[in-house]
């Protein structure tokens, strides 16, 4: 695949965001490891009734060829620091849309170590946000956010997803996906947060932290 | 003087689901003093021995306080201080 995109996490992130992504002619390698369930088809909008049970990678694929006949590489499994470097080598961007905050952190030491750009999404509640990274030149997700919690308060199980918010912040990411993948830096490093509660939206950009392991 | 605080869904159950709350102080440590007073439990979640908790950012107004002078960053009437914690979900 020419100037791929890997899409980790096939869930109410990466699913617009592939909506937006596949149709604009990006190539997509898809990496999730769960089934669809029931609960899951108010937000993640690949997904229908019939999907029910099926890996979540080949009911996307299965999606993105019935709507806009482009055929997407499918792999299930997790990202784990055993197969993170094969499966994302060579891709020209990575939106990283997961519930797992240590995958997270995983794409972004991967994305930092092969230098590839990288859309971090996350949603809880009615709270968003979307951090595009340019490895090298503006702050990643390490400079923002450390290292893991040591509690359970970020656990989007607790709060749950409100639904529509997941199609506005995954259009987001895609955005930023193709923006990164042309070199465009405008919004790399700028931590997005959206409140879909309030509607409001504030972009804040980020210095990178020094003793970062992204920062010289 | 009064700034807003902006409180993160998860941290919610400590405001009695108030999304903002109003607090008092002249640094960004003394409003989380207040606050805590107000709401207790709040402070334990933002900060722990070594200061601000390596996964939440602290905003006052759009500038990210570590960038600042930290907690003792001054504040005026009419700032407004967010919470981001590092979150997943989707």
């Amino acid at each position: 695949m020419e100037r791929w995109a890997a899409v980790v996490g096939v869930g109410g992130l990466g699913c617009p965001a592939a909506e937006v992504l596949a149709p604009a002619g990006v190539p997509l390698r898809l990496i999730d490891d769960d089934v669809v369930e029931r609960s899951n088809l108010h937000r993640q909008t690949l997904f229908a009734e019939g999907d029910v049970g099926v890996a979540k990678v080949e009911a996307a694929r299965r999606a993105l060829r019935s709507r806009f006949g482009v055929a997407a590489e499918a792999v299930r499994t997790h990202l784990v620091p055993e197969n993170a470097v094969d499966l994302l080598a060579g891709a020209s961007v990575i939106v990283e849309g997961t519930d797992t905050l240590a995958v997270k952190f995983l794409a972004s030491d991967v994305a930092r170590t092969l230098g590839i750009p990288v859309v971090h999404g996350a949603c809880v509640g009615w709270h968003g946000t979307v951090l595009p990274v340019l490895p090298g030149r503006s702050a990643c997700y390490r400079c923002v956010f450390e290292d893991l919690p040591d509690d359970e308060m970020t656990n989007c199980a607790i709060a749950g997803v409100y639904g529509p918010l997941t199609s506005v912040l995954g259009a987001l990411m895609a955005a930023d996906a193709l923006r990164l993948r042309e070199g465009d830096d405008a919004t790399a490093g700028h931590l997005a947060r959206y409140d879909g509660w309030s509607q409001s939206f504030r972009s804040t950009a980020l210095a990178r932290r020094r003793g970062c392991p992204c920062t010289p | 003087m009064a700034i807003t605080v902006r409180v993160p869904t998860q941290l919610r159950t400590l405001t009695g689901g108030r999304e903002e709350v109003s607090a008092d102080g002249a640094t960004v440590g003394a409003v989380i003093d207040a606050i805590e007073a107000a709401h207790p439990g709040l402070k334990d979640r933002l900060l722990d021995a070594k200061g601000i908790r390596r996964f939440i950012n602290l905003y006052l107004n759009d500038e990210d306080v570590r960038f600042l002078d930290g907690l003792g960053t001054a504040v005026k009437e009419g700032d407004s201080l967010t919470v981001v914690p590092a979150i997943a979900g989707g």
